[in-house]
């Protein structure tokens, strides 16, 4: 909705901040250094933890831009900045189309289809050609629809090819912004085209994307199935969007231009949204796991037995004592956790469900800088956690710490330094965290 | 005492201009007062359409489940279906008053009422399938937990159980919800009428004066209600779901089933609110409250929850494909080209083919596209139930279950029956209680107003 | 003690009037809105609502009944069902959350009626039905010297009509 009250939001091209920009792009460097060591020592860890970060990075970046596009399909006018921020996120998907050509080349040591060959029947759809084939696509299809919506969000902040631009931005943002009607004007048409743009770009999204997480983590434990997967992976990669467009909108509550932007009322939606996300993100996982924990079939239940263990599926495992216990005792037994990688899930369910739901509740904390943003740090953190959780157990069984280790640790570093840096550039020299202009 | 100065007596006994009573008030209350012919033609029809079911119904408890369609191997026919489709019907108004109140959607002010009114008379009429599905009426309270005799308790295990325990509260919770919302609606009834109206509407209003306490009492009551309705109606049609996804049968045990069938029941359920609300619009001369503005956007959430189903068909029919078990394959193929495939494409045009018309701008507005549409919903809906429910049940795993189902007389005579209480209710209601939400659209009429005095200042 | 009632148009004007009063020490007094209007219930009462300690009970009741009904009710009548435990956690997570629902909102509808003090009752001497068409009232019961002084009060504050009450 463009109401008409609305302010004019202006492009706010800034300086890259030192020393963050250089520490970004050591990490950078070192996940690369990090990456090649580990190809020439332990090829397979690296892989994995590539393609964990993969998904999970691409998950986050297209999330952020989905929610931007989620934003702009409803006409929600509380986000103000929020919007902005999350769009920035969304530099990453152009990213995620070139890392996803990376990933062909550790194939084997991804997928066991690719290593051993498809499972009885399913070679149709599980080979390199046709995987590759249609996820590269799909994701550069994406990256192309981002790059025009970005354009066409920006197009009206950068009014007057954006002063105080220098270089490449200034004409960049120059040759964006030829045809200026007026700041007015081009808010609106910005608006309508988006409003236009957003709904399929959405819809797209949810097909292929889905599309794109069969194919990339649920072929990885080739037997497995699960129609709900796709939806499931999409709403974790918005959930910690959202979270991720929390924390930087806390971060930068005091820079310049963004002074009283970042208001209790604005932290307040933005908390009920990481509340809510958090539910709907458990109510996917238990829609998931009471169909299969019930049906207690083995091609399904091998999923769950991998990650959370014996302990929450009916066959505990040892039938004679669980048999025995069921009569006389308790179902639970911490002990039980240590099979598959039943620690991992319960970090995982106290980062992203059980923090955010608690401690969100109430309305203060929801408003409260220091509550709410360590929240929304404890789901980011706790949705890489999950995505790792959902890659290594495929291939890496009952070790519960194989996520761990300097190669893994490098790679992370490298694929965060990279985000970080790409946002930054984004928003400091692009500029896309446009702020409104007070009049 | 002292009598107060003797200026200010005189300025208070000052004649004032008689209060006008305010335009909605008229306009919505007006909807009550006399009943037309039509009104009385349409309740005798509905009275005599649930007459029927009940006689039907009398005559099946009698006789035996026998008469209704139901043979080896399928037992879940047509009352299974009404059921599902019943509570889904009984979701858009509580989407409507929750899920869009917490989301500050403006566009649901106008038709929120009608909307959480179909939700307490759909759940009503859903409630009576599982005890007209039972045969054996009597034998119903085996499913409530209480200490008795025989020292036994029910299965918790089972999600049968569930489905009573997920009803029931979502019965009483949309039944407090609209009593919520309605006693400011009450009060204003109340103060315009008279005699025995009057004396009902008093003991219903539990005088509401409107006092700050109250209103903030109120609201409170509504922002904790709709949060816990927001979590409810997503657990009432995953329970639902869940009575099929949580067995093996090929084409039940599913993941998506639960989202599916939330989003599938919204999307009903708002097909359904249109339905319902496009002729008392006409018919009452409500254009002024339900407008152009409403219905684009509930177009646009139709169109959306549409969507949803389509991708819900598309990755059910893709894992079925790619899950590489035979058994799976064999059922979607079946539902595409098995016996009962004009369920099934009944079920995908009308669903997800037809709504992407909604695309069309113009199609949004125009009320007899819209009218249309929304009883091919309706009516693709109630055939997506029918070809879950029967394709998977009568085509398992051994070619000994397999069998063909027929929808008999006494299902059709209950399910027409099923849609004469529902509009009973409906018709009931128009006459004795307000039929759009009259303070929450207060609460707009006035803040424009406010706006108005301020711009003209 | 006479009570008197004011009658505005706007709800700004209404949340100002008993600011006012409120800040020249007349605290008896009541609103009467047809509508829903934060920043007149605010005035009344700064406040939040008491109601949301009852959804609060509630849901903990509920969540608390739920479970622990299921799991004493099966180790109460032990059978073995599809391989589960006879207090299998899975399954039970649905009937706890559904009864932490529907207590919760029971214990909201009955904070909200006691709260509200909502119960078939005499209305207010000060209420009419203008109140719930679109005006907004103030009903102040003041000593009898301060009738002038509030009189004047509310009709500087852009109240339409001032009525006196008296018994």
């Amino acid at each position: 909705m463009s109401a008409a009250g609305m302010e004019i939001e202006k492009a706010n091209p800034r300086p890259l901040p030192q020393p963050l920009t250089a520490i970004c792009a050591g990490a950078a460097v070192l996940g690369v250094v990090a990456f090649v060591y580990g190809l020439m020592n332990d090829p397979q860890t690296a892989w994995l933890a590539f393609h964990a970060n993969f998904i999970y990075f691409g998950t986050l970046g297209q999330g952020g831009l989905i929610l931007a596009a989620i934003f702009c399909t409803v006409g929600a006018r509380w986000p103000g900045p929020y919007r902005r921020i999350a769009e920035g996120l969304g530099a990453w998907v152009p990213v995620t189309a070139v890392l996803s050509v990376v990933g062909y080349f550790g194939r084997h040591y991804i997928f066991e289809w690719s290593r051993e060959g498809a499972a009885h029947g399913k070679a149709v759809w599980l080979n390199d050609a046709r995987v590759y084939g249609a996820d590269v696509t799909i994701l550069v299809l994406l990256a192309i629809w981002a790059l025009i919506f970005l354009r066409t969000s920006l197009r009206p902040t950068l009014g007057g090819g954006s002063p105080g631009a220098t270089g490449f931005a200034k004409t960049l943002s120059e040759r964006w912004t030829s045809g200026w009607k007026g700041d007015r004007e081009e808010r609106d048409a910005s608006d309508a085209k988006l409003g236009k743009m957003a709904p399929p770009m959405i819809l797209f999204f949810a097909i292929g994307f889905s599309l794109v997480m069969f194919d990339q983590v649920m072929s990885m434990e080739q037997l497995w199935f699960s129609n709900l997967f796709g939806a499931y992976m999409l709403w974790g990669g918005i959930a910690s969007a959202l979270s991720l467009t929390t924390v930087i909108a806390l971060l930068h509550r005091k820079s310049p231009g963004f002074e009283g932007q970042i208001t209790e009322a604005r932290m307040h939606d933005a908390g009920k949204l990481i509340f809510a996300f958090a539910i709907f993100w458990l109510y996917l996982f238990f829609a998931q796991y009471l169909v299969i924990y019930y049906g207690n079939l083995p091609e399904e239940t091998i999923f769950f037995r991998d990650r959370l263990g014996p302990q929450f599926l009916i066959d505990k495992g040892y039938t004679e004592a669980a048999f025995a216990l069921s009569w006389t005792d308790w179902d639970f037994k911490w002990a039980r956790l240590n099979e598959g990688w039943g620690w991992m899930s319960m970090i995982v369910w106290l980062c992203n469900w059980i923090i955010p739901f608690w401690v969100l509740l109430g309305q203060r904390p929801k408003k409260t800088v220091w509550i709410a943003g360590p929240v929304a740090c404890a789901v980011v953190v706790g949705f890489w956690l999950e995505r790792n959780l959902l890659v290594w157990p495929s291939v890496v069984k009952g070790d519960q710490l194989a996520w761990l280790g300097p190669i893994q640790i490098g790679v992370l570093l490298g694929f965060a330094g990279a985000f970080a840096l790409v946002f930054l550039v984004y928003s400091r020299i692009f500029p896309s965290l446009a702020v409104p202009e007070r009049s | 005492m002292t009598p107060p100065p003797a200026t200010a007596a005189v300025d208070m006994m000052r004649p004032t201009t008689v209060p006008q009573d305010s335009q909605i008030n008229r306009d919505v209350m007006s909807v009550t007062k006399g009943v037309s012919w039509q009104w009385g033609l349409l309740l005798s029809m509905a009275l005599i359409g649930v007459a029927q079911a009940i006689f039907t119904l009398a005559y099946q408890t009698y006789v035996g489940l026998g008469i209704a369609g139901y043979q080896s191997p399928v037992f879940w026919g047509v009352y299974i279906i009404n059921f599902v489709f019943w509570i889904g019907i009984g979701h858009a108004g509580t989407l409507i008053s929750a899920i869009l109140f917490l989301f500050r959607a403006k566009w649901r002010n106008a038709i929120n009422r009608g909307a959480e009114a179909m939700t307490v008379f759909a759940v009503l009429t859903a409630a009576l399938f599982p005890l007209i599905h039972i045969g054996r009426l009597w034998k119903f309270y085996f499913l409530i937990p209480y200490p008795n005799q025989r020292a036994l308790w029910v299965n918790f295990k089972s999600p049968l159980l569930w489905d009573v325990f997920a009803i029931n509260t979502y019965m009483l919770i949309s039944i407090i919800f609209f009593f919520v919302g309605l006693v400011p609606d009450i009060a204003i009834a109340r103060d315009r009428a008279t005699g025995i109206k009057k004396v009902a509407y008093t003991l219903l209003a539990l005088g509401w004066q409107g006092t700050g306490r109250q209103w903030k009492a109120h609201n409170r009551t509504v922002l904790h209600l709709a949060g816990l309705a927001t979590p409810l109606v997503l657990s009432v049609h995953s329970v639902v779901s869940w009575d099929f996804a949580m067995s093996i049968v090929p084409g039940w045990h599913a993941t998506i089933f639960a989202p599916y069938f939330v989003a599938g029941a919204i999307f009903g359920g708002f097909a359904m609110v249109l339905v319902v609300m496009i002729p008392v619009r006409r018919i009452f001369r409500l254009e002024a409250y339900i407008t152009d503005y409403h219905f684009d956007n509930m177009s646009r959430f139709i169109l959306f929850t549409s969507l949803i189903c389509g991708y819900a068909y598309g990755a059910e029919y893709f894992i079925a494909w790619y899950s590489g078990v035979e058994f799976e394959q064999t059922s979607f193929w079946l539902r595409l080209f098995g016996p009962y495939w004009l369920s099934t494409w009944f079920m995908i045009s009308f669903n997800v083919l037809f709504p992407q018309l909604l695309w069309i701008k113009k199609l949004r507005t125009n009320v007899p596209f819209l009218f249309v549409l929304c009883v091919f919903i309706n009516i693709g809906m109630w055939f997506e139930r029918y070809v879950i429910i029967i394709t998977s049940l009568s085509r398992e795993y051994i070619p000994a279950a397999w069998g063909l189902y027929i929808p008999s007389l006494a299902e059709m005579s209950i399910l027409l029956g099923s849609f004469c209480w529902f509009s009973m209710f409906f018709l009931l209601f128009l006459k004795f209680l307000p039929i759009i939400a009259i303070a929450e659209m207060k609460e707009l009429i006035i803040h424009d107003k406010a706006h108005a005095a301020q711009e003209s200042h | 003690m006479p009570t008197l009632v004011s009658v505005f148009d706007l709800p700004d004007d209404t949340a100002l009037a008993i600011r006012k009063l409120k800040g020249r020490g007349f605290d008896d007094l009541e609103s009467y809105s047809p509508a829903p209007f934060e920043q007149i219930d605010d005035a009344i009462d700064e406040r939040p609502s008491k109601v949301r300690a009852f959804t609060l009970v509630g849901g903990l009741t509920g969540v608390f009944t739920g479970f622990l009904m299921q799991i004493w009710m099966s180790w109460e009548w032990p059978i073995k069902i599809a391989g589960k435990n006879f207090a299998s956690i899975p399954p039970y997570v649905i009937i706890g959350f559904e009864l932490t629902i529907l207590f919760g909102g029971i214990l909201t509808l009955i904070g909200f009626l006691l709260v509200g003090r909502l119960y078939p009752r005499p209305l207010d001497k000060a209420y009419s039905s203008r109140f719930s068409a679109e005006e907004f009232g103030i009903a102040v019961t003041v000593g009898d010297r301060d009738v002038a002084e509030v009189d004047a009060l509310l009709r500087s504050l852009s109240a339409k009509e001032v009525t006196l009450l008296d018994d």
